[in-house]
């Protein structure tokens, strides 16, 4: 599926001010979008949510345009169907796993087009090693298995996309290893394209068919890593990354 | 004894509760639009819902009858086109009991809202939530624990009002006159037995309320 993003916005924070112009296009699986804090990743990732509003510019997705400032086009994120996995989650600490799970369900049960919510609700936490968690509330979770029940969350309602912002970072580092594989599993068994940004270099080599690397609010690199397996990939990330960030009186 | 104390205690109750329910509906909308939205003069806007809170209740009351008095501005209005003044009624009561309560839900909603975290509804959002579902399933429930707490303080600072009430509604036995103003008038006529038994209805009442209020804004655990 083609992912297409042109967009330019300006963050003010006190007087700091900071321009955003981000364009890329890719038509792979998982995209990673690679950066240090403070290079415009997150902000990118929330405009095409439809959370934060771009200048101008033009987001299409599958060739469906999200928003397009030429057009007048701003679709906002309730129509969107883009699934978003938060930094910390955001689950909501009020309902229980099976309520988050099953939140994204009932706006859409208007024509009966989903009868049997309460089912479908269980064969996710039954596919995601939830079930025994059902009535639990989320501060009775730990990091993982959070993570696993905002995946339920945003998957049931089979969004066209997947955006996650630095879905590892809230975890342990010895559970990473084991989180990211899973997230590849449950990519691969869903189908669903996603974007992932990160500024761990480790996700980039696992996950990413295709690296975008942000730098102070523009695309620093983009390139496809799908024909690069292994040794090949880890060679081709790390020299990517070198180049860009040299250690200071570099080798 | 106790029949003297059962009708100023009802028409306590009764200006308490209407008080309250007015003050949480606009008290609550209030602190929703504070927190939510910036705006120039936001802050002054906060000053001036505060403001009762700590003007001397004569002023307010003074205040209130240039609004509401048969010559006030809202008060003549009213009068001249549906025959209703507020002046000396248990209405007027309510009005007054309003003011004071008002700042308590105001402070505590405002507080309520701004502790919901903004991205608990930007998730709600993207799994298709409108917004008004956004409202009722997400923002109330993180926030309504800190607007009830302040729903209760109001009821007990409705109970207890005192010096706007007196000049708006006035002291009108059976009509207009609250505990607090009855124990004004059961101590001023000698009535010490009297007064001492209004004093502890009143004292029992307010305790309940804070202790309820207390355990409402306990944090969970």
């Amino acid at each position: 599926m083609k992912i297409r993003i042109d967009l330019r916005k300006t963050l003010r924070s006190g007087d700091r001010e900071f321009a955003l112009a981000i364009g890329f296009e890719v038509e792979h699986e998982r995209t990673v979008v690679f950066g240090p804090s403070g290079s415009g990743k997150s902000v990118t990732l929330q405009c095409i949510a439809g959370l934060l509003r771009p200048e101008a510019g033009r987001i299409e997705i599958g060739g469906r345009v999200l928003f397009d400032s030429a057009a007048g086009i701003d679709l906002p994120p309730q129509q969107r169907n883009v699934g978003f996995l938060f930094q910390d989650y955001a689950l909501f600490p009020h309902l229980s796993v099976e309520a988050n799970v099953g939140f994204g369900l009932h706006q859409r049960s208007g024509r009966g087009r989903e009868r049997d919510i309460p089912g479908r609700v269980r064969r996710f936490l039954r596919q995601f090693e939830i079930e025994a968690l059902a009535g639990s509330l989320p501060r009775d979770l730990s990091g993982g298995q959070r993570q696993r029940v905002a995946l339920a969350r945003a998957l049931i309602r089979e969004p066209a996309l997947l955006l996650l912002d630095e879905p590892l970072s809230a975890l342990d580092p010895l559970l990473r290893e084991r989180v990211r594989v899973e997230l590849l599993e449950v990519q691969g068994r869903f189908g669903v394209p996603m974007v992932v940004i990160t500024h761990d270099p480790q996700d980039v080599e696992a996950l990413a068919d295709h690296l975008v690397v942000l730098d102070r609010g523009r695309v620093a690199r983009s390139l496809p890593l799908r024909d690069a397996p292994g040794e090949a990939r880890h060679r081709r990330v790390a020299a990517t990354l070198a180049d860009l960030y040299p250690l200071p009186g570099g080798a | 004894m106790l029949g003297q104390a059962i009708i100023p205690l009802a028409l306590t109750l009764k200006v308490a509760a209407w008080a309250t329910l007015a003050a949480l509906l606009t008290g609550a909308l209030m602190g929703c639009v504070l927190a939510r939205y910036s705006f120039r003069g936001r802050e002054v806007l906060d000053a001036l819902c505060t403001l009762p809170m700590v003007m001397p209740p004569t002023v307010l009351g003074y205040y209130l009858i240039v609004l509401v008095g048969r010559r006030g501005w809202i008060g003549e209005w009213l009068w001249e086109n549906f025959g209703i003044s507020l002046m000396f009624t248990w209405q007027g009561a309510v009005v007054a009991a309003t003011v004071v309560a008002f700042p308590l839900v105001f402070k505590s909603a405002r507080a309520a809202f701004e502790g919901v975290d903004r991205q608990l509804e930007n998730a709600a959002r993207t799994l298709g939530a409108s917004e008004a579902r956004v409202l009722l399933r997400i923002t109330l429930p993180l926030a309504w624990r800190g607007i009830l707490a302040g729903t209760m303080l109001a009821f007990a600072r409705a109970m207890g009002e005192f010096g706007a009430t007196l000049m708006i509604a006035g002291n009108i036995p059976g009509r207009t006159q609250t505990l607090s103003l009855a124990v004004f008038d059961a101590v001023q006529a000698g009535q010490d037995d009297l007064a001492n038994f209004l004093v502890i209805v009143t004292s029992v009442v307010c305790v309940l309320v804070l202790v309820g209020a207390g355990k409402l804004l306990r944090p969970r655990l």
